[in-house]
């Protein structure tokens, strides 16, 4: 669901379903443990669960561009930061602010513990959407 | 090494991008297929909105194209796969659209990334791999349609040079 107040956006999604990283590993044909098992990210001392991989969040983040009216159009170039592991189970926040007159965009991932995974820079396309 | 110092060029594939694959991808994350900047694929709109590929399919076609995904892509660099590889940073930038049903020509490279690392990881070693999706018919466009580069971190040393 997204909120609007003012130039500020808002948008919670997820939990982070494990089936969906099983999902996109296989798809991606990326086999790493880290993606799917437990004890793999525990060994790695970052977490206790699966963490979601990057494209997942580029999935996520562009599901927000997608539902916030401003940023309807055609897209020039998306950046993102990996800041912190997003996790299975994991609810985020993305939130966005559109000061009017700026070309380019901020978006700031959340877990629901108030701490930013990921940020993202959109810059739009100067051209209008294909049709 | 090949392509350069520390570069690591990638066999060039091509990848037709399947509409059922993008379908799939918007399934895994709970997601409508999307497009850069377009309208979610509702059974209202689903014909207007078909066309464009979503994001992070891109992510899984370039290296597929290169190096049969990213398992292959560790292999060349000499990582395994349960080596503590994580994404860093992700540009994408696009040109024309890249469509569903239509047929690109995928070149990817390998490199080491000059990217700075935190001192909790400055242990670590950050590397890129890129990709440029182009499209194929008469006209070779100036730009690719999209460049997908991913940086990532990893305590092992990539043996890219």
């Amino acid at each position: 669901m997204v909120t609007s107040r003012d130039d500020e956006f808002e948008i919670v999604l997820g939990p982070i379903r494990r089936e969906s990283l099983w999902t996109i590993a296989a798809l991606q044909g990326d086999l790493t443990p880290i993606h799917w098992h437990d004890r793999a990210v525990s060994e790695l001392g970052v977490g206790e669960r699966p963490i979601a991989q990057g494209s997942m969040i580029v999935e996520l983040i562009s599901r927000a561009v997608d539902q916030i009216e401003p940023l309807k159009r055609n897209i020039a170039s998306l950046e993102v930061r990996f800041r912190r592991p997003v996790f299975v189970d994991d609810l985020l926040k993305i939130s966005c602010n559109l000061p009017e007159g700026h070309e380019e965009w901020l978006l700031t991932v959340e877990n629901e513990n108030g701490v930013t995974v990921a940020e993202a820079k959109v810059e739009p396309s100067a051209f209008p959407p294909v049709s | 090494v090949e392509g350069g110092r520390g570069v690591i060029k990638l066999p060039e594939g091509t990848v037709s991008v399947s509409r059922d694959l993008n379908s799939i991808y918007g399934l895994a994350s709970s997601l409508p297929f999307c497009r850069p900047g377009g309208t979610s694929a509702t059974e209202a709109d689903e014909e207007s909105s078909r066309n464009e590929v979503n994001f992070s399919l891109l992510m899984t076609l370039g290296p597929k194209a290169c190096a049969n995904g990213w398992a292959g892509i560790f292999d060349r660099i000499g990582l395994s796969t349960d080596s503590s590889v994580l994404a860093h940073t992700l540009r994408m930038e696009f040109g024309s659209p890249v469509l569903v049903d239509e047929t690109y020509r995928v070149t990817g490279c390998i490199q080491p990334s000059r990217v700075t690392l935190g001192k909790r990881a400055s242990s670590h070693f950050a590397f890129e791999a890129c990709f440029e999706f182009w499209p194929i018919g008469a006209i070779e466009p100036l730009r690719p349609s999209a460049t997908v580069t991913m940086t990532m971190v990893s305590s092992s040393e990539p043996t890219l040079a």
